[in-house]
């Protein structure tokens, strides 16, 4: 199933080239091949920070994934796509429109990104649904309370930092040093050594004294390239002078500003997702690091109430999970949720469409997938998912992060347009027997 | 992306995969949909990592179209000569699907090019299997006489084909173009049918257009082509149709050169999806006029 995100889920960049001609507007690439034509072409990014920003290149965009990649005719299949939280609820509409009126699609369901996120890591994590969902691809991050199914609307955060930040980071940070990069590939350079050597150190302090005692080992010899860790999500002040809050407080202000009696149980299942989560020991920091600022604060109020001996409080449990899908999170989650027969009793099908018009996808039911959630467990174990001998995390490091339109349909036949890694395979068997 | 591949994408690239970690054993279970309702299901096992099992399930038949074991006429035949000693078919196909092939990786042609083009080849099962009926049909063109077909033995040929008349193949579900062979030329008739009535209008408008473009010097070499909203006069003996097309009628005229060599493959592939195609540019152009849409509103807005 083809995989994306954003305000609709995509973070993969479409091509658009309107050069004159007669088959002009077939003229365009997706993806991969779309950043493989950047030299003829011009590039576009249809989806930013989660929304989308031009509709000609999204509707495009999925028109070459349904065609081209999936190879299925919309009329015959139910689709599930996802949106980042907060999207307004006109763009859901504009989203209805373009799938029911253009691809004449049978029904649809628009799922919110972090609740399927939630659901993919509910192997590891024993709850229902409710947890925090950090989710950081490749355009902005998100961090989104969900209480049994629902997002806490008001409590999300938004942070301007993800994955091309890190990205243009690093291009900074090369040119400073004076690396002699090709000038239109450099973009690509870069976000190739963040896939490939960034990682998330302890103590940054600590690591640039490392640095300045030893700097031949920080430095790729075979590129002359300087991999730099991962520090943006926790120092952001080094990048943005705009921004400086670093994520752990982020996490630990938007629990808090939940609903108290959801709390406990939300600092217990902070689940992460997308690309950008994929460094390495990123889990571990934020782990360390929320826990110790619930530490402080909780013996901080103990202090101030003066009732040390009195005051017997059980100890925050704090849990951060990775988990094998982490990368494909979203997509992973939807992919479970479409493949259940009961799927198709919470789209919104087209006959629905015409009776009510566009604005019956403003509100897609959570109530009605919850108990198809939590059937994923068989079928995990049914597609071997769960037997752990086909999971291996190797880092496959290739690219864009996501996935976006899901599509299924009964028979639910998925199929990836990301591209060519040995994981893939494993990835993309949809069918439950 | 004007014309379907002829392979599929990920079928292909699993191969691939398969073939670049040969001395692993992988264990692989793929199901895939198509459009027009082909399903695929690919197998490799741990256990027995020599063979790979490639199952393909097509549309079921309508009683109008002649098939052997729910596969389209000559399929079997074409399925040994395209593949060779690679494949070995099942007799008992996979519960689900029509047919099952076993390919055998110790049986791989010894340079990785021909390894490749092969596996590009098994990727393209369904162009093989459904278009096997046609491929058949046009390839007597090739066969017939050039010469003498006109006075001395045109009567007996004619004759010959005169039995063979309406040739149904199969190309979607419950759905089912017609080919004519005659003396020189195989006409193939369309009936074309879109679930939706906007559909349906614009695929009228793009037909019209279709045969217009058709008539540009551009495409003299291509094949004559012609649209009518009525019943052109080679179906008056054809076996009636259930359903009226809501679409009109598209008929297509192949010569002998059309079929020659390598354009054999490719011209057979283009008939028999050329009701998908015309389904994928019908949604092309409603992309189009959306855009189109999207500017004229944005100008009005800003004249304001």
């Amino acid at each position: 199933m083809g995989g994306s995100r954003g305000g609709k889920p995509l973070s993969m960049s479409a091509a658009s080239l309107h050069s004159a001609g007669v088959m002009a507007d077939l003229d365009f690439y997706v993806g991969e091949e779309a950043l493989s034509r950047a030299n003829t072409h011009s590039l576009s990014f249809p989806v930013r920070h989660g929304q989308v920003d031009n509709w000609d290149t999204m509707e495009r965009f999925w028109q070459q994934c349904i065609f081209n990649y999936l190879r299925c005719d919309p009329e015959d299949h139910y689709f599930l796509l996802t949106e980042s939280p907060l999207t307004a609820p006109e763009n859901r509409e504009y989203m209805a429109e373009i799938m029911f009126e253009t691809f004449n699609v049978p029904g649809l369901y628009i799922a919110v990104q972090a609740v399927l996120a939630l659901a993919a890591s509910y192997t590891t994590s024993k709850h229902a649904l409710t947890g925090v969902v950090v989710d950081s691809g490749d355009g902005v991050t998100h961090v989104v309370p969900v209480v049994d199914g629902y997002v806490i609307g008001s409590s999300i955060k938004a942070i301007p930092i993800a994955g091309r930040d890190i990205t243009s980071f690093l291009l900074q940070l090369m040119r400073e040093r004076g690396e002699p990069l090709p000038l239109d590939e450099c973009l690509d350079v870069a976000r190739r050594i963040k896939e490939t050597c960034c990682y998330t150190c302890p103590d940054i302090v600590k690591e640039f004294g490392k640095h300045d005692r030893d700097p031949k080992k920080y430095i790729k010899q075979w590129s002359g390239i300087n991999p730099r860790n991962n520090q943006v999500f926790f120092s952001p002040e080094i990048y943005s002078s705009e921004f400086t809050t670093p994520l752990p407080r982020v996490v630990d202000d938007c629990i808090c500003s939940s609903p108290i009696d959801t709390r406990r149980s939300l600092y217990k299942n902070i689940v992460l997702s997308g690309g950008s989560t994929m460094f390495k020991d990123f889990q571990r920091r934020l782990q360390r690091d929320i826990k110790k600022l619930v530490e402080q604060r909780v013996t901080g109020s103990i202090a101030r109430s003066g009732a040390q001996e009195k005051v017997k409080y059980e100890a925050v449990e704090v849990n951060v999970i990775g988990h094998h899908m982490q990368r494909f999170a979203v997509w992973f989650g939807g992919s479970v949720l479409a493949s259940n027969p009961m799927f198709y009793s919470a789209c919104h099908t087209k006959a629905e469409y015409e009776e009510h018009g566009p604005s019956i996808c403003r509100t897609n039911p959570v109530a009605r997938i919850l108990p198809l959630l939590a059937w994923r467990e068989e079928v995990l174990f049914d597609r071997g998912w769960l037997s752990g001998g086909l999971l291996n995390d190797d880092g496959d490091d290739d690219g864009h992060d996501d996935d976006d339109d899901d599509d299924d349909d009964d028979d639910d036949d998925d199929d990836d347009d990301d591209d060519d890694d040995d994981l893939q395979i494993k990835w993309n068997d949809p069918q439950i027997k | 992306m004007i014309l379907f591949e002829v392979e599929n994408r990920f079928l292909r690239e699993t191969f691939e995969t398969r073939l670049r970690n040969l001395e692993k054993a992988l264990e692989i279970d793929v199901h895939l949909l198509e459009f027009n309702d082909i399903r695929y299901r690919l197998q490799a096992s741990v256990k027995d990592p020599r063979y790979m099992r490639l199952s393909i399930k097509i549309p079921a038949a309508s009683p109008q179209v002649p098939m052997e074991d729910s596969l389209p006429l000559g399929a079997i035949e074409a399925v040994e000569e395209a593949y060779g000693t690679l494949v070995e078919v099942q007799k008992v196909p996979e519960a689900g699907y029509d047919l099952t092939l076993k390919v055998d990786l110790h049986q791989l042609p010894p340079t990785e090019e021909e390894r490749f083009k092969l596996m590009t080849k098994l990727a393209a099962l369904r162009a093989i299997i459904m278009g096997a009926p046609l491929r058949e049909t046009l390839k007597s063109l090739l066969s017939q006489p050039m010469a003498e077909m006109g006075e001395t033995e045109g009567g007996g040929l004619q004759t010959a084909y005169e039995k063979k008349k309406n040739i149904v193949i199969l190309h979607r579900p419950g759905e089912f173009f017609y080919a004519f062979p005659q003396s020189e030329k195989v006409t193939i008739v369309f009936p074309m049918r879109f679930k939706d009535s906007n559909d349906a209008a614009l695929g009228v408008a793009f037909l019209q257009e279709f045969m217009e473009a058709r008539r540009g010097s551009a495409s003299s070499c291509a094949p004559p082509c012609s649209y009518s909203r009525t019943p052109p006069q080679e179906l008056e003996d054809a076996p009636p149709l259930e359903k009226q097309p809501n679409a009109g009628f598209v008929s297509f005229i192949i010569f002998r050169r059309h079929v020659d060599g390598e354009r054999l493959e490719k011209t057979t592939w283009a008939i028999s999806t050329f009701h998908a195609y015309v389904s994928y540019h019908v949604k092309c152009s409603k992309a189009f006029m959306h855009t189109r849409m999207r500017t004229r509103v944005e100008s009005l807005i800003q004249d304001k």
